[in-house]
């Protein structure tokens, strides 16, 4: 059973990973990075938890280790939650891993197991070095290293464990959402909403106007009333930090055995009844409403664009993120005014708001634009179809860009209104943000889709069905923060004085930005299209 | 008198050359360079002593008058440019710099001579220079040496017949201005204008301004030598690299030493070491300026620790030379005179650079006692005055050794992180040119790719004029591949092999073949999917590669993976179809009617795809090949999956569609479906085709088409070989009539 258990678990984590084949120096190599990434962590919180505790703005004390020891559990708990409720019941590879001569129970453990490892892996570069750091700076006694060498494994069955039985509730609210899909778009926006009406109303309470010194103090006994606040909920985690910080240990120990049994008991139940519900069929019919319109679209490119609107529209997730996104950044863009407009500000303070707002906005709207950077791969295998089709190419790829564009351009415009509202900006700076936004935005768009068309994934998205690997996305992300980056300082210069002259350099640069990616991507898409293999 | 001893001295100078260069007719060029030599000698110690005139502001002096003052410093000026293009001349192989020493340095020597006196006057800073001056006769050597050597080579060009034609009267004209632009004396424009403008500091415009400018020379050089010989880019490298170290040398006076002045700086080091890289090809130096040199100058460039003004003495001394420590390492890589560095030329300039580092910790340490220098600023605040935490660093961790009575002083751990640091960002420029490289190489691919695509099109058009119109008028009714090969990627195995076919009206032609055979591949490249490694499809004429669209419109494709937009219903996809391909609404309708009914999907055609089952998918895939009731039908092994009443569907679709005059191309590696339906197959084994058979003939002739099949597959254990060698000679034998 053990040996079953131990080959499940070695073939799950080698298809999750999809590493090539090691050599032994590559292995020596990889090991030796990790222990100085480790040794580095150590060193690095040891300056940072000694700093803190130099400067006395916060304890480091039994409070601290609890909070940071409950959130980076909460985290690995939700992780697993989330997590296991695909891997466990929703993965593609469960109809081989069934077919395998195991038993469901083993099946059930091996992914657990993978799940551990994940875990204990995770504990070891943050949870580790925070428990040595935290020894060293509070000078605490042998004891605590003990106990750190034994909850470093012990810790990870927490969240796992957790992870197994909260997974099965939300499998079930998963197939629902699958079910009706309106019901999901619901729940998001609610979920989001309330997020934001939070974060506006925390906004709203900002004192007026702001002075960061005045209140450092009150800021600091907020933090440490919230921590103690916090750590109310920790539950069992105060049951760990009791041990580990050797206070009343053995009645602690007991307590924690007790849970951890009792969570296991919990599990070995599910584990019998796995097989019963993992195997439940998720595929539903999807009707729709009978419509027999077989009406022609003349031009072609419109034919591309409604293909693409269809599709965005069609997946409840996509839509509903889509719907978030236009939404999200004028409220965040909103809030970064409100707390800029609570701090008195002078005319470099104008530039540095500016600045501000072109950065986050920038960062913020190239998000999206991950869109464009999987637009290729996300065809997959569909691909062949776009490749047969009797169509110029630059169609195609400006298809692909529009919903991309005009859900950027309803943000940009929605983020336009809110920031004539609740800024200080003049109608010729709301302009110059508006083209500013418009161009750089829409030349990032260009080159994240040139990035997905010169090495799209689509073997990768057609086995797999995820583009949760996609180079491109990250690529783009990261291209999108460094234009951000660079705009914002742009926006910095040009805006000191809030001289006209100087000010018009902006969208002009921005206007050249856009006119060189569009000439590249003219390029690109001319030469490389065509030549795209499947 | 000086005038008269610098021309018997360069008439003795010719003399020597001449002669010796017809003793030794075959090392002309090394005698040249000896003299040379002794021409850069005397240079390096004339710019390496005080220069009075160094130290005039806008004209006013009284030694000179106003013009003369003028003069002198715009005849300075070009002597150095003809004197630092002599000095190359013969350890370069470009003709311009010989037409250069012959005709310009010949020029400037002989108004040197005329006014040999002032020029003297304004080294010393005194009218009264006798003959036998130091200064004096140093000038007279390098005088003579400079007419001299320039007159032997305006012989020399006379002699060989050399003379340069326009063309080359021009480009010296141009080079000559070049050089005139890059090298200068420090005071130049003090002299003439005074110190006028503002220091480059916290990113004004005049430094935004410079950093611009840098940006802009290595782009503007590369445009210009890019597509010039080897020759032609070393020469320029090697130029630029003597001007810079004649703008740093320039500074260094024999008679005022300080330690201070010592070019232990990285920057200082570098103006040296690119010159040595260049003129000594020295490759582990060039990378080390490569990856080093140019970082210190970023950052030189970005925080300068001078505030002077761009054109000042010192403010030419540290933007020019910092600009082309920057501007040529970068350079010479963008021209490809380096090739790209590996791992190994990183690990040397860190092994070096370490060296130099612990030198300089030393030096720090060691000259400090007794006078202050702050070599790379490791011992200074010039670091850490940007990065404060630095500065606590710098003066709480001191190592102070005392070594006879004299205490020596190491900040160690400030040293130890500015030294990882430097580290650091070598990895850092190292991605930075790794990510230039990738972008470099992509597009230099896409000109050419571009290139090549362009030519096609207008050789299309100049064979056909509308390229519309069939490339091939008299395959209009057939598929017609020749010679077609297709490799994957960089793999050298062919997927397909020199593959020959023509498919004619009217026929179901079968593909058939093993797994991996190559069937796929063909089909994929037929329909448009997969580019063309090697020879030409035509389809009903058109040539699948220079005329794409018109190709594909007469192509109905059913693929093997029934691939088709899962959220949309079926018959969004077959209008999305039916509208890229043009087809009217009535014709739409009455097709997707007709075949809606044939293969009952009535009910489930406006159900979204994801809900359909594999063989629903599959049948949806092909009425969508269908819609538009294309001349060729091709398919990829389309009965896989699907259920007898379906199968039977499609094969009945098969043959009403090549009866009705068109091509229905498909394959399968089932032999009863190919055997039913088809009238002619072609069987194709790894990438080869076999044979192309005539069903109706085989079986006239008893030919088992799987016994024909399987002789050409290898290891079959289970059959006789020497029967399967029969079946196949006969099948061959009757092929010739096909």
């Amino acid at each position: 059973m053990i040996n079953r258990i131990r080959t499940l678990t070695i073939l799950q984590l080698k298809n999750k990973k999809n590493k090539k084949a090691k050599t032994k120096t590559s292995t020596t190599v990889s090991i030796v990075l990790q222990v100085a990434v480790c040794f580095l962590m150590i060193i690095g919180l040891y300056f940072l938890l000694d700093y803190i505790k130099q400067l006395a703005i916060l304890p480091i004390d039994s409070n601290f280790f609890l909070f940071m020891l409950f959130i980076t559990q909460a985290i690995g708990v939700l992780t697993c939650v989330f997590g296991l409720a695909n891997f466990l019941y929703l993965s593609k590879d469960n109809t081989v891993i069934f077919s395998l001569p195991a038993s469901p129970s083993e099946i059930f453990i091996s992914k657990l197991a993978v799940f551990y490892i994940t875990e204990f892996k995770k504990n070891l570069f943050f949870l580790l070095p925070f428990f040595i750091a935290f020894g060293i700076v509070l000078k605490l006694n042998f004891l605590f290293y003990i106990f750190v060498a034994f909850m470093i494994f012990l810790l990870p069955f927490l969240p796992v464990l957790i992870g197994a039985i909260f997974s099965l509730p939300l499998m079930y609210i998963k197939k629902l959402f699958k079910k009706y899909s309106i019901l999901k778009i619901i729940t998001i926006l609610l979920i989001a909403g309330l997020v934001m009406w939070g974060i506006i109303y925390l906004v709203q309470i900002i004192p007026r106007p702001l002075r960061i010194l005045a209140i450092y103090q009150k800021f600091f006994i907020f933090i440490k009333d919230t921590i103690i606040s916090i750590n109310q909920f920790s539950t069992i985690y105060q049951v760990v930090a009791n041990i580990m910080l050797n206070n009343n240990i053995f009645i602690n120990i007991l307590i924690f055995l007790a849970i951890f049994i009792s969570l296991v008991g919990v599990c070995i139940g599910i584990a019998f009844a796995y097989f019963k519900i993992a195997s439940q069929s998720f595929e539903y019919a999807t009707k729709t409403k009978k419509h027999k319109n077989n009406e022609p679209i003349k031009n072609t490119f419109w034919v591309f664009v409604k293909k693409e609107i269809i599709l965005n529209i069609r997946n409840a997730e996509t839509f509903a993120s889509h719907i978030l996104f236009v939404v999200s950044l004028p409220v965040l863009l909103y809030v970064v005014n409100e707390i800029i407009s609570a701090i008195d500000t002078n005319l470099n303070g104008l530039a540095i708001a500016f600045a501000v707002n072109i950065f986050i906005g920038l960062m913020f709207l190239m998000t999206i634009n991950t869109l464009s950077a999987s637009a290729i791969t996300s065809e997959g295998s569909e691909f062949g179809l776009i490749k047969t089709a009797p169509s110029e190419t630059y169609k195609i790829c400006y298809a692909k860009l529009m919903v991309n564009f005009f859900i950027s351009l309803l943000g940009i415009i929605s983020s336009i209104i809110v920031l004539a509202i609740s800024t200080k900006f003049n109608f010729i700076s709301i302009l110059l943000i508006f083209l500013t936004f418009l161009l750089v935005n829409t030349a990032h768009m260009f080159w994240s889709l040139q990035l997905d068309l010169l090495k799209p994934r689509l073997l990768e998205y057609a086995s797999s069905g995820s583009l949760r690997d996609n180079k491109n996305v990250g690529t783009s992300l990261l291209i999108g923060m460094g234009i951000s980056i660079v705009f914002a300082l742009v926006g910095f210069f040009c805006f000191q004085g809030m001289n006209l002259i100087n000010m018009l350099k902006l969208p002009v640069i921005a206007g050249l930005f856009f006119a060189v990616r569009l000439y590249l991507f003219q390029l690109n898409i001319k030469v490389y299209f065509n030549r795209i293999q499947m | 008198m000086e005038q008269l001893t610098i021309i018997l001295l360069s008439g003795i100078i010719f003399l020597a050359l001449f002669l010796l260069c017809k003793k030794y007719e075959s090392k002309t060029n090394l005698i040249i360079k000896l003299f040379t030599l002794g021409l850069i000698v005397l240079f390096s110690l004339r710019i390496m002593f005080a220069d009075s005139f160094d130290k005039i502001l806008a004209l006013e002096t009284n030694l000179f008058s106003k013009p003369m003052t003028a003069f002198l410093a715009i005849l300075r000026w070009l002597t150095l440019s003809s004197i630092l293009i002599t000095m190359l001349s013969p350890f370069v192989k470009i003709t311009v710099y010989k037409n250069i020493t012959a005709f310009i340095s010949i020029f400037f020597a002989v108004l040197n001579i005329i006014f040999f006196k002032q020029n003297v006057i304004a080294f010393v800073g005194n009218v009264n220079v006798g003959f036998f001056n130091y200064r004096s006769i140093m000038f007279m050597l390098e005088m003579s040496l400079l007419l001299g050597i320039s007159a032997f080579q305006l012989f020399l060009l006379i002699k060989n017949k050399l003379l340069p034609n326009k063309k080359q009267i021009g480009l010296m004209f141009a080079v000559f201005g070049a050089v005139i632009i890059s090298c200068f004396p420090l005071s130049t424009f003090q002299v003439l204008f005074g110190v006028f403008g503002g220091a480059l500091e916290d990113f004004n415009l005049a430094h935004r301004l410079f950093l611009y400018a840098t940006i802009l020379a290595i782009a503007l050089l590369f445009i210009i030598f890019r597509k010039q010989d080897e020759n032609s880019k070393k020469a320029m490298l090697l130029t630029l690299a003597t001007s810079s170290l004649i703008l740093f040398c320039y500074d260094w006076n024999f008679f005022s030493f300080t330690y201070a002045n010592l070019p232990l700086h990285l920057c200082n080091t570098a103006v040296f070491l690119i010159f040595i890289a260049f003129a000594f090809n020295l490759r582990s130096v060039y990378y080390f300026t490569y990856f080093v040199n140019v970082i210190g100058s970023v950052f030189a460039m970005l925080f300068p620790n001078t505030t002077a003004s761009l054109f000042s003495y010192s403010g030419i001394h540290f933007w020019f030379t910092h600009a082309y420590v920057l501007i040529l390492p970068i350079l010479a890589m963008m021209l490809g005179l380096y090739e790209r560095p590996t791992i190994r030329y990183m690990r040397n300039s860190i092994y070096i650079f370490s060296a130099y580092f612990v030198a300089m910790v030393i030096a720090n340490a060691w000259i400090n006692t007794f006078t202050p220098v702050d070599y790379f600023f490791l011992y200074g605040d010039a670091v850490s005055q940007y990065l404060s935490f630095l500065e606590t660093i710098r003066l709480n961790y001191q190592w102070l050794i005392n070594i006879s009575n004299t205490l020596y002083k190491v900040y160690w751990l400030y040293d130890i992180l500015i030294y990882i640091g430097y580290i650091g960002l070598m990895f850092v420029i190292w991605g930075v040119y790794k990510i230039y490289y990738s972008v470099e190489d992509h597009y230099k691919e896409l000109f050419v790719l571009q290139k090549i695509d362009k030519l096609n099109i207008a050789k299309l058009k100049k064979q056909l004029g509308d390229i519309t119109q069939p490339i091939n008028k008299e395959g209009i009714d057939m598929i017609k591949i020749t010679n077609f090969s297709k490799t994957y990627g960089m793999n050298k195995h062919k997927a397909v092999d020199n593959f020959n076919l023509e498919v004619k009206d009217g026929e179901v032609f079968g593909f058939l073949g093993h797994n991996g055979a190559g069937k796929s591949t063909l089909i994929k490249c037929m329909v448009g999917i997969q580019s063309i490694t090697d020879g030409k499809i035509e389809v009903c004429g058109y040539d699948v590669e220079k005329q794409p669209l018109q190709a594909k419109l007469q192509i109905g494709y059913v693929s093997d993976n029934h691939a088709v937009y899962e959220n949309l219903t079926g018959r969004e996809y077959i209008n999305y179809v039916a509208d890229l391909f043009m087809v009217s609404k009535e014709d739409r309708e009455e097709r997707l009617n007709k075949y809606l009914k044939m293969f009952q999907l009535e009910e489930a055609i406006d159900n979204q795809i994801k809900s359909y089952s594999h063989g629903m998918k599959q049948k949806l895939v092909v009425i969508s090949a269908l819609i538009h009731n294309p001349k060729v039908w091709i398919l990829d092994e389309p009965l896989t999956g699907l259920d007898p009443s379906s199968a039977y569907q499609i094969k009945e679709c098969m043959r009403e569609h090549a009866n009705n005059g068109n091509i229905v191309f498909f394959s399968s590696h089932v032999i009863e479906v190919v055997e039913k339906i088809c009238d002619r197959i072609a069987i194709i084994q790894k990438g080869e085709l076999k044979g192309v058979f005539n069903l109706k003939k085989l079986k006239d002739n008893n030919v088992d088409l799987e016994d024909l099949y399987l002789s050409f597959v290898e290891n079959q254990k289970d059959k006789n070989q020497e029967e399967l060698k029969k079946v196949q000679e006969k099948a061959l034998k009757l092929q010739e009539g096909v």
